[in-house]
């Protein structure tokens, strides 16, 4: 029914709930096409611990990039546990994430 | 010009009140005359369910807004296939048509707008 051919353009995924506590990350990733990027917001944040069980889920991941918001991080007193895969950025740089993805998809 | 708009409602009924503002907000959009469109997925199949008292608890039946969609011209209806089969949903559990789509033709919808408002 969809014969759409052109390329699927890119999702920005926001994801802000912690993994240990809700399964909103996994169902992010089981959506997630190889075009995509995960930003790690609010209590999503605790998912980039660099030994947090859900350290290899994110490495694995067949996507782009994954993100944190650096204001969250650091807020939580995570900067020196976050995953060095993960890419930390500050609020400033979340807008011109935004503009530079076809859409964004918010996870809660 | 009008914008293909996708609603993504992944929120069960009742728990919360995401069910029920997800569906005043696609009522309300309905009013600015876009493409809409509106897709349940995860949670939300929840909400498509038949035969829903909602008044047991005091709360308005989800079921029953959902019906006034068409009258919106909130159509076509998306249901991820998917979920439902998580959930042991079959076609005849569901209180409206929906069209339900497996997970390719679910990515080409989403490919296709230009905005996703997420419940």
């Amino acid at each position: 029914m969809f014969l759409n051919t052109a390329p699927i353009p890119m999702i920005l995924h926001t994801v802000n709930q912690s993994p240990f506590d809700k399964q909103t990350l996994v169902h992010c990733l089981n959506r997630c096409g190889e075009d995509d990027s995960i930003l790690l917001i609010e209590n999503g944040v605790y998912a980039a611990l660099t030994d947090g069980v859900f350290s290899k889920l994110l490495s694995g991941a067949a996507i782009q990039t994954v993100y944190a918001l650096e204001e969250d991080v650091l807020a939580r007193g995570l900067g020196s546990k976050i995953l060095p895969t993960i890419k930390l950025i500050d609020y400033a740089q979340f807008v011109q994430l935004c503009t530079e993805h076809a859409l964004v998809q918010s996870w809660f | 010009m009008q914008k293909n708009i996708l609603f993504t409602v992944r929120s069960a009924p009742y728990g919360s009140s995401l069910a029920r503002e997800a569906l005043d907000a696609i009522l309300a959009a309905a009013v600015y005359e876009q493409n809409l469109s509106v897709l349940f997925m995860d949670d939300g199949v929840f909400q498509l369910i038949n035969h829903q008292q909602g008044d047991k608890i005091q709360q308005k039946n989800i079921s029953s807004i959902l019906q006034a969609f068409p009258l919106y011209d909130v159509e076509p209806i998306y249901v991820c296939l998917s979920s439902l089969q998580q959930r042991d949903i079959r076609i005849e559990d569901l209180a409206i048509d929906a069209i339900l789509l497996e997970k390719k033709q679910l990515q080409s919808l989403i490919s296709q707008q230009e905005a996703l408002l997420c419940f």
